[in-house]
Formats: structure tokens, C-alpha cells, sequence
């Protein structure tokens, strides 16, 4: 298991940070990574008054940027990307301040762009709360290189 | 039918969505079926902004709070909607989006609670973002 340090290998930065750790497994490769929901994060505030809820959306931002760390590591540098689309997800269960979710990603393919500047990755992504699944996305990144 | 700016205000605020939450400026049309909205700015502290300016999650919550705007009525006191899915999502730029933005929302499915819309997401005259988006709500 090989670990991702998030802060070499992300742009985003507190508060839009929701990786504490990342590693990758090369045996069976698949990228591992965390987020403890503390509740101090802002925008609880407003999702929802009086009963916060995590947004599906940031779920699905955690599980890409637990991607984007391991497209990063590679390259060895922080690269500037994006979403470029989200085949599918489904959010099944609401996740609560204090909820740790785990992710596991696994990276599908890897096409070049028609530049040796950029390329597109497509992962597989789950994500679990006390082993219990709460997202899943098929997502796509796109990486300057 | 096209909507005043006085309506729209009292429609946003009647949103389950709050500061720094809410991604809705201006509600410019509603029927049973069919939204258009404008988003004019991001950034805190008004706003939970990626320092980065990636902005996708940003676009994807700003089509779920527009899409539901369609579902206001059905839904019983006090509850709220859920995003449930999405599906087909694309980014059609690859730069930083333009402000402000516009988005257009279609009901375009219904079963029991989950509500289907498709959407797209202008930045300036520019195609920003399409896709399709599931909302479940409680009734």
C-alpha cells in the first residue's frame, strides 16, 4: 500500500478539501481514501437549517478528488483538472456530521488527449459509512499534464 | 409562466437550501414541468466556493435546487428533496465557467417519489454542462 499525501498532490485546500488520506494499492489497484464529516464544515449551515446533511454533490466532489490525488501522485506533481463528465452515481444514504466515509476508487482506463498536455481518466468509485454504501459514481477526470 | 422579480425572490427563499448553500439568484421561469434560473456569482462567504474554481459540484447543486423549484408543490410541509442520481453528466468547456450562469431544467420522468429532469447549464452564450438528474422527495 503505497500513501498519497493530499497535501503534495491536491490543489483544493480547507475548506473544499474532503480527502484526509488516500493511499494505493498496487496489488489489486485500487485507491483507498477517508473523510471524517466533522460538522464544522460550512456548509452544514445551510444544508439543511437545523438538520445537517452531507450534499450528494460533495460526496461525489470527495470521491473525485480521492482521484484526482492518485492522478496527481503519478505525475509526481498538482495538476490542474476537472470533472469533465459523470457517466452515473447514485446516492442511496444520507451521511451525518460526524460520519466517517470511506472510499474505493479504481481506475478504468486512461485515454490520451489528442495533446501530450492532458489525458482523461474514467474510475469506478464507491463510497461507505460504518460499511454500509452510501454513493457510487462512474466518473471522468480530466488532467493537464 | 415567466416570473416577476418579486415571486422569484419569495421562491428562493423558500428553498430547504440556505447560505452558504443556496445556489439560486434569480427564478426567470416556472410551470409544472419546466425551469429557467440564473446564478450570478460564487465565491464565500456567501457562497461554499472551491478555491480552486473547479466549480462542478457548484453546477450540479444549482440544477438540483432549480429542478426542485418544479417539485415545490408536491411535497409535503417540511420536507425536502434528495439528489438521488445522476446520469449523463458532461462538461461541454473546459475552461473556468463564464458567468453569469443559465439553466434550464425539464421534468422529464416520474415514479412514485423519484423525479427525473434533464438540464442544461450556460455560461454566457456558451453550453457549459448537460445532463440528467434524479430527485427524490418526501410526500
Amino acid at each position: 500500500m503505497q500513501r498519497i499525501d493530499p497535501d503534495l498532490f491536491l490543489r483544493q485546500m480547507a475548506p473544499f478539501r474532503f480527502v484526509d488520506e488516500a493511499a494505493f494499492d498496487g496489488d489489486d489497484g485500487i485507491i483507498r481514501a477517508s473523510y471524517r464529516y466533522t460538522g464544522d464544515e460550512a456548509f452544514f449551515t445551510g444544508h439543511f437549517p437545523g438538520e445537517p446533511i452531507v450534499p450528494g454533490v460533495i460526496l461525489i466532489e470527495s470521491m473525485a478528488q480521492s482521484c484526482r490525488a492518485w492522478l496527481n501522485w503519478q505525475i509526481g506533481r498538482k495538476a490542474e483538472g476537472f470533472i469533465a463528465s459523470i457517466e452515473r452515481a447514485k446516492l442511496t444514504r444520507p451521511v451525518r456530521p460526524g460520519d466517517r466515509v470511506d472510499m474505493e476508487a479504481r481506475p478504468l482506463s486512461v485515454l490520451e488527449a489528442d495533446t501530450t498536455s492532458s489525458r482523461f481518466c474514467r474510475f469506478s468509485c464507491v463510497s461507505r459509512c460504518g460499511g454500509e454504501e452510501v454513493a457510487k459514481v462512474s466518473v471522468t477526470l480530466y488532467q493537464s499534464i | 409562466m415567466h416570473v416577476s422579480e418579486a415571486e422569484s425572490a419569495r421562491l428562493i427563499e423558500g428553498l430547504s437550501q440556505a447560505v452558504p448553500f443556496r445556489f439560486v439568484d434569480r427564478v426567470c421561469y416556472l410551470d409544472a414541468a419546466r425551469v429557467v434560473t440564473e446564478l450570478y456569482e460564487r465565491g464565500m462567504p456567501l457562497r461554499f466556493a472551491d478555491v480552486d474554481g473547479e466549480d462542478t459540484y457548484m453546477v450540479l447543486e444549482y440544477a438540483a435546487q432549480s429542478s426542485g423549484l418544479i417539485l415545490r408543490n408536491r411535497k409535503k410541509a417540511g420536507s425536502r428533496g434528495l439528489i438521488a442520481s445522476f446520469r449523463g453528466v458532461q462538461r461541454k468547456s473546459h475552461g473556468p465557467l463564464r458567468w453569469p450562469l443559465r439553466l434550464e431544467s425539464r421534468l422529464v420522468g416520474e415514479r412514485w417519489t423519484l423525479f427525473e429532469f434533464d438540464f442544461e447549464v450556460y455560461g454566457g452564450a456558451e453550453l457549459a454542462l448537460v445532463g440528467s438528474i434524479g430527485i427524490v422527495i418526501g410526500i
